[in-house]
């Protein structure tokens, strides 16, 4: 009986992480993490915390959006103008950028009032978005 | 107690049920607020009266910066002539060595031509990311060659092709986003509806008007100026354009990255150079990692095979078409 109870609390608990989860995913916001694949070597990207003036984050944001979208099969489509993405900065720290020009270096631009220092010991975000998947398709 | 029970239970299925609704409510609530709130502008540049410092050491844009800057305020229509793409312009697109390119401006910066001026900003665009540290741009060259990415041959032959054309510019020129944005509040004073668009793409407009981005697009519109409707072309992603009658019926059924596109389609229409190694491909391809496969293949090219669905590429078509038709303004 108090088997049942526990199994029936974890099934309700599983579909509501299950539930939350697939609603991030639709929210369709990528999470550049520079600590993937070795981009926090980047000259633009390796120095650049929260703490960094806009303009090298812009232009950091703008080096790690290239390489996701290089990587993926539909660069096009990948991070499109108008889109905003999660920055997890070397050290951490993360903020929210938007694309405003996926063909300028200094297309991405941070939202203001989203910058959160790096959690206590950690190098770098534990969520990452697929290395192939857009980030958001949208049709005519 | 035993009728208690089941009761208990179907609360609890009930809070579930509640709770995964409630936080699926957020979470689109969030998502919206997300989507619907672009990069604030900054405030308009002509109430900070266009004050930007530039570097201490830049000996290529020294020629722009003048004594006393009066605030910027949008030219008048009727100083705007239709812009036919200059020997200057053609000089950068084909030029192979920019530094001694933009030594040709000096002189027509300080004589006040908005164009030379405009198209420093250019230059420092596109030779910043080599000016400012050729060794670290080599070094990230060498580490996106790595990657095993499916666009890292293309990548690395436009990167290289930057690195060739400017390679006689150094970090002692002070090539940053700000000397850029400097150089285009200049020719803007002087006139240049491109430095405008670029400015205002950019998220800074200078005016505050309400009616300032419509009156933007008609004027771009009837300049039929390939490079102001290329530097317009990012703005057309977001919202904002009432009260223009500039805009073709249509447009606005397109998803916003296909906007932008429909907009440089019409400029390499009208003139603008979209070729294989033309700066618009170049600049996809490093700074957006949007690059072509097929090293022959143009930006019309391009975009029709990797970005615009086969279905809706009569409707783009179209677009471009009306566009790029005289709607009574240029000349």
């Amino acid at each position: 009986m108090k088997l049942g109870f526990r199994f029936r609390r974890f099934s309700a608990l599983f579909w509501l992480l299950l539930f939350t989860a697939y609603s991030v995913a639709a929210m369709g916001v990528v999470i550049l993490d520079a600590a993937d694949g070795g981009l926090d070597g980047l000259s633009g990207v390796s120095t650049v915390t929260i703490h960094a003036d806009e303009e090298m984050r812009s232009l950091g944001a703008s080096q790690l959006a290239a390489v996701y979208r290089a990587r993926s099969g539909v660069p096009f489509m990948s991070l499109p103008p108008g889109s905003t993405v999660k920055v997890v900065w070397p050290d951490g720290s993360s903020e929210y950028v938007v694309v405003v020009d996926p063909a300028s270096r200094t297309g991405m631009k941070p939202v203001p009032g989203t910058q959160q220092p790096a959690p206590d010991g950690a190098g770098a975000g534990s969520m990452k978005a697929p290395a192939t998947a857009p980030a958001r398709e949208e049709g005519f | 107690m035993v009728g208690g029970l089941p009761a208990r239970r179907a609360g609890g299925r009930i809070c579930v049920v509640f709770g995964a609704g409630l936080a699926a409510l957020l979470l689109l609530a969030l998502a919206q607020a997300f989507r619907m709130s672009p990069p604030s502008p900054a405030a308009p540049v002509a109430a900070a009266g266009g004050a930007v410092e530039t570097g201490p050491s830049v000996p290529l844009a020294a020629a722009s910066v003048q004594a006393t800057r009066p605030p910027v305020a949008a030219p008048p229509r009727a100083a705007l002539a239709t812009v036919v793409p200059s020997r200057l312009r053609r000089m950068f697109d084909h030029a192979d060595d920019l530094y001694a390119y933009s030594r040709e401006l000096v002189p027509e910066i300080r004589a006040g031509n908005a164009e030379a001026m405009w198209l420093m900003s250019r230059v420092v665009d596109y030779c910043a990311s080599y000016a400012s540290n050729p060794s670290a741009y080599a070094e990230d060259s060498r580490a996106l060659g790595t990657l095993r990415i499916p666009a890292s041959v293309a990548m690395a032959a436009a990167r290289n092709r930057v690195g060739e054309r400017c390679r006689r510019f150094t970090a002692g020129d002070g090539f940053t986003p700000a000397l850029a944005r400097q150089l285009r509040l200049d020719a803007v004073r002087a006139g240049s509806l491109a430095a405008e668009a670029e400015l205002f793409s950019a998220g800074e407009p200078i005016s505050p008007d309400a009616d300032y981005a419509g009156d933007l697009v008609d004027r771009v519109r009837s300049s039929r100026d390939p490079d102001a409707y290329n530097a317009i072309a990012p703005a057309m992603a977001g919202e904002g354009f009432a009260g223009t009658t500039a805009l073709p019926d249509g447009l606005d059924r397109l998803a916003p990255q296909f906007r932008m596109l429909v907009w440089q389609l019409a400029a390499c229409r009208l003139g603008l150079d979209c070729g294989p190694d033309s700066a618009l491909m170049t600049a996809y391809c490093v700074n957006g990692g949007i690059c072509s496969r097929d090293p022959g293949q143009g930006f019309e090219d391009f975009v029709f095979d990797a970005a615009i669905p086969r279905q809706s590429a009569g409707l783009v078509r179209k677009l471009v078409d009306a566009l790029v038709a005289d709607i009574g303004g240029g000349q």
